[in-house]
C-alpha cells in the first residue's frame, strides 16, 4: 500500500536525504530568516515577527491568508517543525487540548477560557482540520502561532492531518472554496507530514493523538519513526494515531477490521515501563469534554464543543501547572453573538 | 447554449495592451487589477485577456463564474468599439445559464463604464443597458439585484435626455413585460428614477406603477408593496406641496394604492410593508411641512399642515388595522417599528389617542416574539412629546372637557403597563424590559418613579433570569439621576452577588464590566463593604477573560476611588495571588498590577507597585517573566531617568539573558522603547 | 446547542382549527429551543410531537450499551463469549418523532432504531471472515459484519498479535422502519417487536397519493428534520439516521433515510415513508385511500464500490458525502443506485388501519 498520494511531492528540506524536488522551495527559505534552533541565543528578527503579528491578528478576526502568505508561513513552519523529534519534549505549565475539527469560533473560545497564547502555554494533540466550517482559519492560527511563539504552543499530529482523509472531510473542498485552487491545500498537508507524533511532559506525561501501538514497548521506538510521510495504513505512526483505549484485556482488533483497541493492563504496562504517570490523548468525541479510564491512568480530551454543530456535548481542555497539578476546564460552544454570522435554519420544504 | 465569443486581438496586440480610459499618468502595474477604477490605467496582459474569454465558454461552472467576474479585463483588451459591438451583444444573447455567472456578469456591466467610450457628442454607456435590460428580467432574484445596482451606475453616467429616453424608456419597459419578473424590476426601479423624469413620463409611470400594485402575480404585488412607500416619499420629494393637492398623485393615486395593499385580502407577504409605508407616508409629510417656503403667505403654509392632516387620518386607521392583523408577522413588524410610526405622526395630536391604546395592544400580543419586539420600543414610544387620555377616557362621555387638562403624557399612560410586564411569561420580553424601562425614569419625574416604575424594578432585579437581572443592573443609572441610590442598595446587592457567581462566565464577566460604574452610583463606603471582595475574588477565577477582565478592572477602581484606597485595600490581596502555586493567577496578577500602577501618580507607582513588579522577573515560568518585561514598558516611561537607571535597565538586562527566547524577545522590545523615551529626553 | 429545525406555522394551523402543544417541562426545553415555541401540534385527533437532543452523556450511553448487548445475544451464551458491541459515536438518545391517535403511537427513536439493529446479531454467524458479500449467511435482516478495505492486511497481522477480534455491524445498518404500538396504555399486551412487524398489511403498489404531497400550496403546519444517529465510522465513511416529517392541513408524511457509507466497500440507502390522510372521508374517498389509515413505503439500494463503477457512478468517496451543498446530488445520485431485496418481514408497500384499535 502506497503511503503517499501518488503524484503529490514531498515536503523534503535539503537537509533530508530525500531527492524529491520541494515544491515549497520557490521562496528560498534562507531569504527570510537564519533558522531559529534552541541553540540560537538571537531573539527573533523583529520586521518579521511584527507581520507575523499583523498576520496573527487578521486571523483571529477569522479573515484567511493570501495564497502567498500562507506559502511563507508554512516554510518557516517546516523550519520549526523539523527540529522537533517524534516524541516532543514539552515543560509544565502547559495546557492539552482535544480535537478542534475546524470549530474556529469555538477555538476563540477555548483561548478566551484558558488564557490567549503566549501569556498560556498550549500542547493541541491534532485533529485542526475537517468537519467545522473554519479548518484554514483554524490551521493557520494555530500555525502562526507556532510559527511566532515556537516555545509557547506545541503541535502534533492527528488522523485527520493527512491528505487522504481532508480530501473526503472537507478541508479539501474548504481550500478549493476559499482560494480557488488547491496550493493552499497543498502547503499545508506538506506541514502535516513534518507534524510531530506525540509530547512527553517533565518526563511523566505522554501525550499522543490516538493511543498506543502494538509495536510500541518504549517511547524510543517512536523517536526512531521517520515521520515525514502521509499516515500510513497501518504500523506503528498509524496506530498512534488511530488506536482507541477499550474496557478489555490487552489489544483488541477494531470491528471495523482495521485498527487497534488496547486495555488498561496495556497502559499500565507502557506507563511502568516507560516511567509516566499519565497518558493523555485526544481522537474520541466525548458529551462531558473529558473522560479518565484504567484508575486515571489515560485520559481523553476533547476540546470541540457542539460537535459539527449539533451534537450538544461541552468540550473541556487540561491545565497542568508547574507542579503537573491537574485542572480540567469545561467550556461550551461560543455564543451566536460571537460567531458573527448566525446560523442559517433552513426553511421547511415539500420533500417527497 | 454558449453563444459565438468575439474573436480575440490579434498575436501582434496582445502581447502588452496598454488600455487607459482617461489617459493620465501612467503607472506600470504588473498586476492585472480586478475591478478598475476609472482614474487608474490598467495595463493588460493580452494573454490574460484571452485565457479569461475562454473561460466564458468553459464547462467548468468556476471558471466561467472567475472570468465573468473580469469582464473588465476582457474589455480592456478588446478596446471599447468591439466591447459594444461584439461583447455587449454576446452577452445579451442567453450567454450563460447558471445564476452565479449571470450575477457575476450583471455585476460586471456596472464597472464597464469607463470601457465602453465616449466622445464629445456621445457617451457610450447606455450600451450597457442592453445585456443589463435583459438581466433584470431572468429569475433568480440576486442577479436581478446586482442588474439593478448596475444599471442604477450606468444610469447615473447619463445626462437628462439619455437618462429619460434609455433608463426611463427601459423601465416602462420592464413595468410593462409578460414575464413577472421583469415587473418585479420595474417595481424597484420606478422610485430611483422619478425624481428625474420628465411631468409626463412621472404620470406614466405612476400609472404603471399603479397596475404593478394591482398585478395579478401576488409577488409582484408583494414587491410593489414593499416600494409604494420610497415612492410616496420620492413624489412628495419631487413634486412637493402639489403632489398632496386635491389632484395630487399622493391623494388621487398613492393613497389608495396604500389603502389597496394594506387590505385584508392581500397575502401577508404583502400586507407586511404596510407599516414601514405608513412611516414612509408620515415622513413625506414632515417633509413637506419643513420644506414649505415660511416667506410665501402664511395661508399656503397653513394649507399643507390642513391638507396633510386631513389625509393623515385617512392612513391612521391603517397603522391600527396591522395590530389585529391575523399574521403574527404583520403584528411583529408593526411592534419593531411602532417607535418610528409614532415618530411619523407626532405631529398630529390625535393620532396619539388612536396609536398608544394600538401600542398597548401590541404589548399584550399573543406571540411572545411580537411582546419582545414592543416592549423595546417602550421608551422610545414614550418620549414622544405628545399627550393622550388615561386608559378608560374615552369610554366615559367625558368628551366635552377641556382637552389639555385631562390629558397625561405617554410615558405616564404606558408606565401603568410595566408591572404586567415584569410578569411575563417569555425572559425575552422581561430581558427586553429590563433593558429599557429605567429610560422612563426621567419622563415620568421622581414621585411617579418611586410610585410607580420602582415596584416592577425591584421585580425585576430579583427575576429568575440572569440575563434579565443583568440587564437591569446595567440600566439603573438612569433611575438612581432621577430618585438617588439609597432606595435602590439594599435591593441591588443580593441581585449583583447572585450574578457574580453565576455559572456562565459571559454573565460574570458582563457584572465585573459594570463594577466601576456601580462603584462610582453607590459610593466608596458601599463598596468596601459589599463589592471589593468580589473584585478580588474574580483575580482567582477559572476561566481566563474573568481574571484578565478582573486585573483590568483595577485600573478602573484604582483611577475612581484612589491611589491611597488601592494601596491599602487592593495591593495586599493582588500581592498574595502573586504567591499562587499556579502560573495561570501569577500572569493575570502581574498584568493587574501593572494596570494599577499606570492609574497612580509616579511617586506612588515608584514606591508601591515597581518593586513589587521587579521581584517578580525572578519567577521560574516564563510566561511570567516576560509579562514583567512587557509592564515595564508600559510603567517605564512615566519613572526619572535615574529610577530607569538604577532599577529597571538592571532588570532588563537580566531578562536579556533569559533562557527563554520569548522573554529575551520581551525585554528587548521594552528595552528599545524605553531607550528610545529616555534618549529623546537628554 | 443543538440548532431545532421545527417550524410551526401558528398562523395557518389556528386557522384550519389546529393546536399548538407546549412543552409541560418548560425548564428542559427552554435549554434546546427558544423560549415558549411549541413542540409540536394537535390535529384532527392527532397529536404529533417531535425533541431533537443532545447526544447522550456516559451513563446513557454505557445503558444502551448494556441493552444493545443483551438483546445481541441469546441468554445461554456463556459470558466470556458474548458478543460486544458500541453504539455509535453520536447518538442522539432523547431525540424523537412522535404521532398519537386514540390508543396508538407511531414513533421514531434511536433506541427502538438500535434494538432492532442488535436484535440481528443474535442470527449473526459468530465469526469474522473475510467479507464476501455473497454468502448470505452473514446477514440477517440487513445486518452484516463488514470490513474495511484495509481489513485483510490487518487480520493477518492480528493474527501475529494475538489480540481479540470484535464482531458487529459496525456501520449500524439497522433495518428499523419506525415503531408502531397500538396500545399504549399497556405496556406488556401486543408490543413486541415480531408484533410490530406483523401487525403491517401488505399492498402490491404504493398507496400514498404524491400528487397531495407535491402540493405546494397547503401550508406546512409542522415541520422537523431529526437526527437519530450518526457516526463517521473512524474516517471510514459515514452513516446517518435522519427523519424529517411534515404536517399539512389534511395529512401527515414522514421520511426516515438511513444512509451507509464505507469508504471503497459499499454504500446502503434504506428509505421508509409513511402517510396518513387525516381529513374528513369526502377526501379520503377521492383520494381513493381510507382516513387514518398509516401507509408505509420501504425501499432498500445497495452497491458495492466494484458496483458504482460498472453502473457510471462516481467512486470518489466525497461525492457521496451527505452534508452541505452536496445534499442535492447525492439525493439524486442515491436513485440511480440499485433496490435490494427486502427481508421477508418488511414489505415494500403496506398499511396499518388505526380505526380498529380504539379505546374499549
Amino acid at each position: 500500500m502506497s503511503s503517499s498520494i501518488e503524484g503529490e511531492p514531498s515536503l523534503a528540506s535539503s537537509s533530508q536525504s530525500s531527492a524529491t524536488e520541494p515544491s515549497l522551495a520557490l521562496v528560498p527559505p534562507t531569504s527570510t530568516t537564519a533558522a531559529p534552533s534552541s541553540t540560537n541565543n538571537a531573539a527573533p528578527e523583529t520586521s518579521s515577527s511584527s507581520s507575523l503579528d499583523e498576520q496573527i491578528e487578521r486571523l483571529k478576526r477569522c479573515e484567511y491568508l493570501k495564497e502567498n502568505e500562507v506559502k511563507s508561513l508554512c516554510l518557516r513552519a517546516r523550519e520549526i517543525l523539523v527540529d522537533e523529534g517524534n516524541v516532543q519534549r514539552v515543560d509544565a505549565p502547559v495546557t492539552i487540548c482535544g480535537d478542534i475539527h475546524g470549530q474556529f469560533y469555538d477555538l476563540v473560545e477555548l483561548f478566551k477560557v484558558g488564557g490567549e497564547c503566549p501569556d498560556k502555554n498550549y500542547l493541541f494533540l491534532g485533529d485542526f482540520v475537517d468537519r467545522g466550517y473554519y479548518s484554514v482559519e483554524t490551521f493557520l492560527l494555530l500555525l502562526a502561532l507556532k510559527v511566532r511563539y515556537p516555545d509557547r504552543i506545541t503541535l502534533i499530529r492527528g488522523n485527520h492531518e493527512s491528505r487522504q482523509i481532508t480530501q473526503v472531510y472537507g478541508f479539501y473542498d474548504e481550500c478549493l472554496r476559499k482560494y480557488g485552487s488547491v496550493n493552499v491545500w497543498r502547503y499545508c498537508t506538506e506541514i502535516f507530514d513534518y507534524l510531530s507524533l506525540s509530547a512527553i511532559i517533565e518526563d511523566k506525561i505522554f501525550t499522543v493523538h490516538g493511543g498506543l501501538s502494538p509495536s510500541i514497548n518504549t517511547l524510543d521506538q517512536i523517536r526512531v519513526i521517520d515521520r515525514k510521510q502521509e499516515v500510513p495504513h497501518d504500523g506503528a505512526m498509524c496506530d498512534l494515531m488511530w488506536s482507541d483505549p477499550e474496557e478489555i484485556d490487552g489489544w483488541g482488533l477494531s470491528p471495523r477490521g482495521a485498527g487497534y483497541l488496547f486495555g488498561g493492563d496495556v497502559v499500565a504496562m507502557f506507563n511502568e515501563r516507560n516511567d509516566l504517570d499519565l497518558i493523555a490523548r485526544a481522537h474520541q468525541l466525548v458529551m462531558e469534554g473529558h473522560r479518565s479510564m484504567f484508575n486515571d491512568a489515560l485520559v481523553t480530551v476533547w476540546s470541540a464543543p457542539n460537535y459539527c454543530y449539533r451534537c450538544g456535548n461541552v468540550a473541556s481542555i487540561l491545565e497542568l501547572d508547574e507542579n503537573l497539578g491537574k485542572s480540567f476546564k469545561i467550556f461550551d460552544a461560543a455564543p451566536n453573538e460571537a460567531r458573527g454570522v448566525p446560523v442559517k435554519n433552513p426553511p421547511p420544504d415539500y420533500f417527497l | 447554449m454558449r453563444a459565438k465569443i468575439p474573436n480575440m486581438p490579434s498575436a501582434a496586440e496582445t502581447d502588452t495592451i496598454i488600455r487607459t480610459p482617461k489617459p493620465t499618468d501612467s503607472v506600470m502595474n504588473e498586476m492585472i487589477m480586478e475591478t478598475a477604477p476609472s482614474s487608474t490605467p490598467v495595463v493588460i496582459d493580452g494573454e490574460e485577456a484571452l485565457r479569461q474569454i475562454e473561460h466564458l465558454r468553459s464547462d467548468d461552472l468556476s471558471l466561467r463564474i472567475s472570468a465573468a467576474r473580469k469582464l473588465t479585463t476582457i474589455s480592456a483588451a478588446l478596446g471599447p468599439d468591439r466591447t459594444r459591438e461584439e461583447l455587449l451583444p454576446f452577452l445579451s444573447d442567453g450567454v450563460d445559464d447558471e445564476d452565479e455567472v449571470l450575477e457575476a456578469i450583471a455585476a460586471s456591466l456596472g464597472e464597464l463604464i469607463p470601457f465602453v467610450g465616449s466622445t464629445p457628442e456621445k457617451n457610450f454607456s447606455a450600451s450597457l443597458l442592453g445585456p443589463l435590460e435583459l438581466l433584470l428580467a431572468v429569475e433568480e432574484n440576486t442577479v436581478r439585484e446586482k442588474a439593478a445596482e448596475s444599471a442604477i451606475k450606468v444610469a447615473n453616467s447619463l445626462n437628462d435626455e439619455e437618462y429619460r429616453s434609455e433608463f426611463v424608456g427601459m423601465i416602462g419597459r420592464l413595468a410593462t413585460k409578460e414575464w413577472f419578473t421583469a415587473r418585479i424590476a420595474g417595481c424597484g426601479l420606478i422610485p430611483v428614477a422619478f425624481g428625474r423624469m420628465s411631468n409626463e413620463l412621472q404620470s406614466s409611470h405612476l400609472q404603471y406603477f399603479a397596475n404593478l400594485c394591482r398585478d395579478d402575480a401576488p409577488m409582484v404585488r408583494r414587491i410593489a408593496s414593499r416600494n409604494l412607500g420610497a415612492l410616496i416619499y420620492k413624489v412628495a420629494e419631487a413634486m412637493g406641496p402639489s403632489s398632496i393637492a386635491d389632484n395630487g398623485p399622493i391623494s388621487t393615486t398613492l393613497l389608495d394604492l396604500l389603502e389597496l395593499l394594506a387590505g385584508g385580502d392581500q397575502p401577508d407577504s404583502v400586507r407586511l410593508h404596510t407599516t414601514e409605508n405608513c412611516v414612509c407616508f408620515g415622513n413625506a409629510m414632515t417633509l413637506l411641512k419643513e420644506k414649505a417656503d415660511p416667506n410665501s403667505m402664511d395661508h399656503n403654509e397653513e394649507s399643507i399642515t390642513t391638507r396633510s392632516n386631513a389625509l393623515v387620518k385617512r392612513i391612521l386607521p391603517l397603522v391600527v388595522a396591522t395590530i389585529d392583523d391575523r399574521s403574527w408577522r404583520v403584528r411583529w413588524t408593526a411592534a419593531s417599528k411602532f417607535a418610528l410610526v409614532v415618530k411619523a405622526f407626532s405631529s398630529l395630536n390625535d393620532s396619539m389617542d388612536a396609536l398608544v391604546p394600538a401600542y398597548e395592544k401590541l404589548l399584550q400580543d399573543p406571540e411572545a416574539e411580537v411582546r419582545t419586539s414592543a416592549t423595546l420600543n417602550l421608551a422610545e414610544v414614550a418620549k414622544t412629546g405628545s399627550k393622550v387620555y388615561p386608559v378608560g377616557w374615552l369610554n366615559d362621555d367625558n368628551m366635552d372637557c377641556d382637552d389639555l387638562d385631562n390629558r397625561i403624557t405617554i410615558a405616564e399612560r404606558l408606565v401603568q403597563r410595566v408591572m404586567t410586564l415584569t410578569e411575563d411569561d417569555s425572559e425575552n420580553v422581561r430581558a427586553a424590559l429590563a433593558m429599557v424601562a429605567t429610560e422612563l425614569a426621567p419622563l415620568l419625574g421622581k414621585d411617579i418613579t418611586i410610585s410607580h416604575l420602582l415596584p416592577p424594578m425591584l421585580l425585576l432585579l430579583r427575576d429568575s433570569t440572569s440575563e434579565v437581572r443583568l440587564n437591569i443592573i446595567s440600566s439603573l443609572t438612569l433611575l438612581n439621576d432621577v430618585i438617588g441610590e439609597e432606595l435602590l442598595c439594599e435591593s441591588l446587592l443580593p441581585a449583583i452577588l447572585d450574578l457574580a457567581e453565576d455559572g456562565k462566565w459571559r454573565i460574570r464577566m458582563a457584572v465585573i464590566e459594570r463594577m466601576p460604574l456601580l462603584a462610582k452610583q453607590l459610593g466608596k463606603d458601599f463598596f468596601n463593604d459589599k463589592l471589593l471582595e468580589l473584585c478580588v475574588g474574580w483575580l482567582g477565577d477559572d476561566i481566563s477573560s474573568i481574571r484578565e477582565a478582573a486585573a483590568k478592572n483595577l485600573k478602573e477602581l484604582t483611577t475612581l476611588l484612589g491611589a491611597d484606597w488601592a494601596i491599602e485595600n487592593l495591593l495586599p490581596r493582588v500581592k498574595a495571588v502573586m504567591e499562587h502555586p499556579s502560573y495561570l493567577r501569577r500572569t493575570n496578577a502581574v498584568q493587574g498590577i501593572v494596570y494599577m500602577g499606570s492609574a497612580m501618580d509616579v511617586n506612588t507607582t515608584q514606591n508601591e507597585v515597581l518593586p513589587i513588579l521587579l521581584e517578580m522577573a525572578c519567577d521560574t515560568v516564563p510566561n511570567v517573566r516576560f509579562n514583567v518585561a512587557k509592564g515595564l514598558g508600559v510603567l517605564g516611561p512615566s519613572f526619572n531617568e535615574s529610577v530607569y537607571e538604577s532599577q529597571i535597565t538592571p532588570i532588563l538586562d537580566l531578562l536579556n539573558d533569559d533562557p527563554d527566547r520569548d522573554v529575551r524577545y520581551f525585554a528587548g522590545q521594552t528595552g528599545d522603547s524605553l531607550k528610545g523615551v529616555f534618549q529623546k529626553e537628554q | 446547542m443543538p440548532l431545532s429545525r421545527r417550524r410551526v406555522d401558528l398562523e395557518s394551523l389556528k386557522s384550519i382549527g389546529g393546536t399548538p402543544i407546549y412543552s409541560s417541562n418548560k425548564h428542559q426545553s427552554a435549554a434546546l429551543i427558544s423560549d415558549d415555541s411549541p413542540i409540536g401540534i394537535c390535529i384532527n385527533q392527532w397529536e404529533i410531537t417531535t425533541h431533537n437532543s443532545s447526544i447522550g452523556d456516559e451513563q446513557g450511553m454505557e445503558s444502551l450499551t448494556l441493552l444493545l448487548e443483551d438483546l445481541a445475544n441469546s441468554t445461554t451464551i456463556a459470558k466470556d463469549k458474548r458478543r460486544r458491541l458500541c453504539p455509535p459515536e453520536i447518538t442522539f438518545l432523547a431525540a424523537n418523532i412522535s404521532l398519537k391517535y386514540n390508543t396508538t403511537e407511531i414513533r421514531f427513536n434511536a433506541t427502538d432504531a438500535l434494538m432492532e439493529w442488535a436484535e440481528a446479531h443474535k442470527y449473526l454467524n459468530y465469526a469474522f471472515e473475510k467479507y464476501d458479500d455473497k454468502d448470505t449467511s452473514k446477514e440477517y435482516r440487513g445486518v452484516q459484519v463488514l470490513q474495511t478495505k484495509d481489513a485483510k492486511m490487518w487480520s493477518e497481522k492480528s493474527s501475529e498479535n494475538n489480540t481479540t477480534e470484535f464482531y458487529y455491524d459496525w456501520t449500524f445498518a439497522t433495518p428499523y422502519a419506525g415503531t408502531i404500538q397500538t396500545n399504549m396504555n399497556d405496556e406488556a399486551s401486543n408490543n413486541t417487536p415480531a408484533y410490530n412487524r406483523r401487525i403491517w398489511k401488505s399492498h402490491t403498489q404504493s398507496p400514498i397519493p404524491i400528487h397531495l404531497l407535491q402540493d405546494t400550496s397547503q401550508p406546512i403546519l409542522l415541520y422537523d428534520d431529526i437526527s437519530l444517529f450518526e457516526d463517521d465510522l473512524h474516517d471510514n465513511g459515514d452513516v446517518s439516521l435522519n427523519i424529517k416529517i411534515r404536517v399539512m392541513p389534511t395529512c401527515w408524511y414522514v421520511l426516515q433515510r438511513l444512509f451507509v457509507r464505507v469508504d471503497h466497500v459499499c454504500l446502503k440507502v434504506r428509505e421508509v415513508r409513511m402517510f396518513c390522510y387525516f381529513g374528513d372521508d369526502v377526501g379520503a374517498a377521492a383520494l381513493g385511500i381510507d382516513a387514518n389509515t398509516v401507509f408505509r413505503d420501504v425501499c432498500w439500494r445497495e452497491a458495492s464500490w466494484e458496483d458504482l463503477l460498472k453502473l457510471g457512478l462516481p467512486t470518489d468517496p466525497a461525492r457521496w458525502r451527505c452534508d452541505g451543498e452536496n445534499v442535492a446530488g447525492v439525493n439524486q445520485l442515491i436513485l440511480r443506485l440499485p433496490r435490494k431485496e427486502l427481508p421477508s418481514d418488511l414489505y415494500a408497500h403496506s398499511s396499518v388501519c388505526l380505526k380498529s384499535y380504539r379505546k374499549g
